[in-house]
């Protein structure tokens, strides 16, 4: 047979079949959730980790389909003014019902009224992304802000976790990525990062590009993404 | 500037934004996503929601109902994709800007809709997506788009001013969907043919941030007025810093065509396509310069491709078909050609423009096939169409209907018709050289050339005598003499222009008069349906109105 499909079209079509089912077990168990959440046992505190695991599972999924679509030079950019406020309302609403269910608070500083050129659904996926990892590492407390930095937005995302191990700091060294992060006995594939980087590079303005940093420190003792946007 | 944190509760400061008396669709073809979303849907308070799996029922739906909000999956398996549901709507007129059109998508990055505001959906949202997410979204963009109410009617009622004055009133405060007010006003500008102060307004935009929407209006409107080189830059930077804008190629492409490079036209048609190949009007717009380049390899390909995604467009139109039929009879293949046509008369049946259009083809390839009998019949059906056809030919349809006629022996009607369409675009020089191909490929080049020029000088003369007897003083001659040549030549910007120039002149020195207000009027409507970017159209105009505001 010589109409012998390719791999990674195969693996792109059950990804998105994948996420699909995703979509379903995430959808009914918010459903489940929503049943439970008077409720304050561990079957309620289980019910939010298991929805944790799946927008992790999720993520990979998006991250894979896009990068998929990069390989494929399909991968586009769609740049528009959006108010920032709003965007980082929807993505602390879309967790903080599963960090809330573990007592971490989310705290957000943002200007009301400020705009930004920006592609939301890409930016707020990785804000979504990392705030998701937050219920991992954070203690009690993730604080998202705002602020213009010179001609950049800086979105910055501070938790007051142990903070990014010693060997995943950039080492000042902006927008380079260690690929020898990428250890996959521990969970720890880097790949977020690596999407995040690619999604903050994919924005340009004149002639200035987004990046992103990561940190250990600031306001809240540990770990803290930030996100520039040109 | 440190607010305090965001509770959901506080997140939700748009309580006031009643969901509940709002009419939903749902759009999934997925039984169980769909039963998901409007149970969702449903504890937000609204009571009135519909269901579609499809696009075609979603349409059906559509037509019978106005609904505030509609959930859409893109993907919607064979047949129409949510953005085909989206064109078709807008264009039926089923939704408008105050509708709220949500798109569902399976992943973050997808093609970019970027062209015509009305061609985008309102926002994405990824699934699997949360209860709150939604409502969020719909609470949010049903609160933005209370505000897009008035500016609707002023749209509807083609009332530019006042979207522009509405517009600025809501910019100024700041309000959440500022890009859809800029994109708004932006749009009234170009519309309203106020193109310097459109271009000033989407710099100004630019300031800030790089919203490629923007840099392509300031091209669209390069081109608009005619200056190809500026818009030809614009097009390439911003395919260069982002070669999936695919309507960057597309006005690219066109600034090539009108510029006579139709070989680099096609080649960048081409690289569009295979970016984004579903998408209809590309096809046929790469399958019409290639026909025009005979690259006959290349328009075959791209006009089936346009009938096989007619099937379920909103834009597939007869001109697919027979556009398709006449390559085959240039490849040497008529037979192909007429079950083309075929096919399209069971495809356009309700259309007498259609039924014609294919009738015409049908002559002039049974013509190269030296079937004379059957093309005598085709041509008898042409007749009866066209003593039944209601409204104006396309011009397209014209030319071809004198080419059929003039083979068929009927060269007076022909001519005539021809000479009619030379007449109205007298200093258009694509139509005359494509006047020009007609003949040539009758075989009559040289008589052709001559009734084109004696058509030509008789419009020319008669334009310049009137703009003498103007500049003359002779009012009385001048008057008489453009109020019969529009009427005579009412599709003539130029002819239409001028007239109403000797016409306001007139009333500036003699006064005015309701008469000659009126046919002023008449005149510059003609002028902005025909060339809304008439060089001193916007002039004239202003004029107009000074003059019949005059007490």
């Amino acid at each position: 047979m010589d109409d012998k499909l390719d791999f990674l079209d195969i693996l792109a079509s059950t990804l998105h079949d994948t996420k699909n089912s995703l979509g379903m077990l995430s959808n009914t168990l918010a459903e489940i959730i929503e049943r439970y959440k008077d409720r304050d046992d561990s079957l309620f505190r289980e019910f939010n980790m298991l929805q944790y695991e799946i927008k992790r599972l999720n993520h990979n999924q998006i991250r894979l389909l896009s990068l998929y679509k990069a390989e494929r030079s399909q991968f586009a950019i769609n740049i528009d003014l959006h108010s920032v406020s709003e965007c980082l309302e929807e993505v602390v609403l879309q967790n903080d019902h599963i960090l809330g269910s573990k007592g971490i608070e989310i705290e957000t500083d943002c200007q009301e009224g400020l705009f930004w050129a920006f592609d939301r659904g890409l930016v707020s996926g990785i804000l979504d992304n990392v705030l998701n990892n937050a219920f991992r590492y954070a203690k009690d407390k993730v604080r998202l802000s705002v602020a213009r930095d010179g001609l950049y937005l800086a979105i910055r995302l501070e938790d007051n976790g142990p903070g990014y191990p010693e060997e995943m700091l950039m080492d000042g060294r902006e927008g380079s990525f260690r690929r020898e992060t990428i250890d996959f006995g521990t969970g720890s594939t880097g790949l977020g990062l690596y999407f995040s980087m690619l999604v903050a590079g994919s924005h340009v303005n004149k002639d200035r590009k987004g990046r992103i940093t990561i940190t250990n420190g600031g306001t809240l003792g540990g770990g803290v993404f930030t996100l520039y946007i040109p | 500037m440190a607010t305090a944190p965001k509770s959901p509760a506080s997140s939700q400061s748009d309580v006031t934004i009643e969901l509940k008396g709002k009419k939903a669709l749902i759009v999934e073809d997925f039984f169980s996503f769909r039963n998901t979303i409007k149970k969702m849907v449903k504890s937000f308070g609204l009571t009135d929601i519909d269901e579609a799996a499809d696009g075609k029922e979603a349409i059906a739906r559509l037509s019978q109902k106005k609904y505030d909000i509609i959930l859409c999956d893109y993907n919607l398996g064979p047949g129409k994709d949510g953005q085909q549901v989206l064109e078709e709507a807008r264009h039926r007129e089923y939704i408008d800007y105050s509708t709220v059109f949500i798109m569902a998508t399976a992943e973050n990055t997808m093609d970019m809709f970027m062209g015509a505001i009305e061609y985008e959906p309102d926002d994405y949202m990824v699934k699997p997506f949360t209860r709150e997410t939604l409502e969020r979204k719909l609470r949010d963009w049903v609160n933005k788009k209370e505000n897009l109410k008035d500016i609707e009617r002023a749209f509807a009622k083609k009332d530019y001013e006042k979207v522009i004055t509405l517009c600025d009133g809501l910019i100024s405060g700041n309000p959440k969907n500022l890009a859809q007010l800029f994109k708004l006003k932006g749009e009234a500008l170009i519309r309203k043919g106020d193109y310097p102060e459109a271009a000033t307004f989407y710099e100004k935009v630019l300031t800030m941030g790089n919203m490629p929407w923007a840099i392509l209006n300031l091209g669209k409107i390069r081109y608009i007025i005619g200056d190809y080189d500026e818009a030809k830059a614009i097009f390439q930077g911003l395919i260069a810093e982002n070669d999936k804008i695919v309507s960057a190629h597309d006005w690219l492409a066109k600034v090539h065509e009108k510029t006579g490079n139709t070989q680099e036209a096609q080649k960048i048609l081409q690289d569009a396509v295979r970016i984004s190949p579903k998408a209809i009007l590309r096809q046929k717009a790469l399958g019409d310069v290639a026909y025009k380049n005979k690259d006959l390899a290349v328009a075959e390909q791209s006009f089936k491709e346009a009938v096989k995604q007619g099937k379920h467009s909103f834009f597939k139109s007869a001109s697919d078909y027979t556009s398709l039929a006449k390559v085959l009879v240039d490849k040497n293949e008529p037979q192909e050609g007429l079950s083309v046509l075929s096919e399209a008369g069971r495809e356009f049946t309700d259309s007498t423009e259609a039924a014609l259009q294919i009738s015409v083809t049908e002559v002039l390839t049974l013509k190269k096939m030296n079937r004379e009998e059957d093309a005598k019949k085709a041509l008898d059906k042409v007749s009866k169409l066209t003593a039944k056809l209601p409204g104006k030919m396309s011009t397209d349809v014209e030319l071809d209907l004198a080419k059929a006629l003039i083979s068929s022996g009927d060269e007076k009607t022909g001519n005539a018709i021809i000479r009619r369409l030379v007449q109205s675009n007298h200093e258009d020089l694509e139509l005359i050289s494509t006047v020009q191909n007609v003949y040539k490929d009758l075989n009559i080049g040289d008589k052709g050339q001559q009734i084109i020029a004696v058509a030509r000088e008789e419009v020319i003369t008669l334009n310049n005598n009137g703009v003498r007897l103007v500049k003359e003083g002779n009012f009385a001659e001048a008057i008489k003499l453009f109020d019969q040549a529009v009427d005579n030549l009412p599709d003539n910007k130029i002819i239409n222009a001028n007239a109403a120039q000797a016409f306001i002149v007139f009333m500036k020195k003699k006064g005015r008069n309701t008469d000659l207000l009126k046919k002023t009027k008449e005149c510059l409507d003609r002028v902005n349906t025909i060339d809304p970017a008439y060089k001193n159209l916007r002039t004239l105009m202003t004029a107009y109105k000074d003059l019949s505001q005059e007490q």
